[in-house]
């Protein structure tokens, strides 16, 4: 390379070969980096909150205190409200937990996703739980997605029968893709259930029961 | 189904949530290796690489919407990355760090260049490297992107903002440095 411009030239030619075999190609960008970039974009929309961007109000402040202690005792929080027995996981029978959108993808080829989400929101969770030591057919999916602290939850679980409107008190009883849908329309619970194909889902959240009919609607599996 | 068609998709979707958090997750699989050895080629140090990285893809995901296609996303990220790789030098808290670090932390500093000099001095390739990171930048975007990156001058024209004839230029200046670099280093 000492004698001249014209080994320069070949020796730089053969860069992504000699980059590819030098200590460069540790620089990777890892799925811990991934994850950091996801939440970055959460947090950043949390951050978007118009009212902290103003000063100190200490009346209003008070006075949104005291608003949100109402809500929270009238309210119970999304997290926290019970979902339903049809629909929920029953954390001692977990046999096998895979996350990630992708993961859980590959992992059950019937789990099914939105295609419409509504705007704003973004997959912060996706899990795939086995339920069952002895049946890997037995599992309950479950996907999250947020804007700033609105979220809006499905999940997707093994039923061999569909449920009956003894066991779904709902609202209203409507039809999605030809199936009998359950709707909860009330203040604190916004949910609608639905069965197709040996599988019971509840999408729910803090959004308009609009919305989570047109996110019910866009399921698909691939 | 290739890249390209893949890619074709993504631009085509409408632009929701959903298709954005998974082009998102296609960029950062297909180009995360590269944007960060891009931005390491900028900066010289890992963890800054890592940083600029991140906030590439942040950037990638909120301008998503402005992307027509016009260019492949291959030169669209490039062309982040290399902004957002300059603006971070630029940064005042960028040189505040080197110039605390300068005045009050030679010795510290002194034995993490070494880590990093250890770390380029490995190999014999990485002596190339190490020519090549020492460059000013002006050349070294160039070199890198030109034989590394396989980008045309044209397109480096575009993506650096500058004329054809100084793309030119600075892979003449780039290579006659490193040959400099590699006799002394013999």
């Amino acid at each position: 390379l000492g004698s001249g411009g014209i080994k320069v030239e070949k020796i730089l030619k053969s860069l992504p070969e000699r980059i590819q075999e030098s200590s460069m190609k540790r620089l990777e960008f890892t799925d811990k980096q991934k994850h950091s970039v996801m939440l970055r974009l959460q947090d950043e929309n949390s951050e978007r909150r118009p009212f902290l961007k103003k000063k100190f109000n200490p009346v209003l402040s008070l006075m949104v205190l005291a608003t949100l202690v109402f809500l929270i005792l009238k309210v119970p929080s999304i997290d926290n409200q019970n979902i339903d027995f049809y629909t929920s996981t029953n954390g001692n029978n977990i046999t096998g937990i895979v996350t990630g959108i992708n993961e859980v993808k590959k992992e059950f080829k019937s789990f099914e996703f939105p295609t419409y989400i509504p705007m704003g929101f973004i997959e912060v969770e996706t899990t795939g739980v086995y339920t069952s030591p002895n049946d890997s057919t037995q599992r309950v999916l479950n996907s999250k997605y947020c804007k700033r602290d609105s979220c809006v939850y499905i999940l997707q679980r093994n039923s061999p029968n569909p449920p009956t409107a003894k066991q779904f008190k709902s609202d209203s009883i409507t039809t999605i893709k030809g199936n009998k849908a359950y709707v909860f329309n009330q203040e604190e619970r916004k949910e609608i259930v639905v069965w197709r194909d040996g599988d019971v889902f509840s999408i729910k959240g803090s959004v308009s029961v609009r919305e989570l009919k047109k996110i019910t609607e866009s399921l698909q599996t691939k | 189904m290739t890249e390209e068609n893949i890619e074709t998709q993504f631009i085509a979707a409408p632009k929701n949530e959903i298709n954005k958090t998974e082009f998102l997750r296609y960029l950062m699989d297909t180009y995360g290796s590269y944007v960060i050895k891009l931005a390491y080629s900028y900066t010289k140090d890992s963890s800054s690489a890592e940083d600029i990285s991140q906030d590439v893809f942040v950037k990638a995901y909120k301008s998503f919407d402005q992307f027509r296609g016009e260019s492949s996303l291959k030169t669209w990220i490039t062309r982040i990355t290399i902004n957002t790789s300059k603006d971070y030098l630029k940064s005042s808290w960028h040189n505040k760090v080197r110039f605390f670090q300068n005045k009050y932390f030679n010795l510290l500093n002194a034995k993490e260049k070494k880590t990093e000099i250890q770390f380029i001095d490995k190999e014999e390739n990485d002596r190339l490297i190490k020519g090549i990171l020492l460059l000013p930048l002006k050349y070294r975007e160039v070199i890198l992107l030109y034989y590394y990156q396989d980008v045309s001058t044209k397109e480096l024209s575009f993506l650096l903002n500058v004329p054809i004839a100084t793309i030119r230029t600075r892979l003449s200046r780039g290579r006659k440095l490193l040959k400099d670099f590699w006799e002394v280093e013999e």
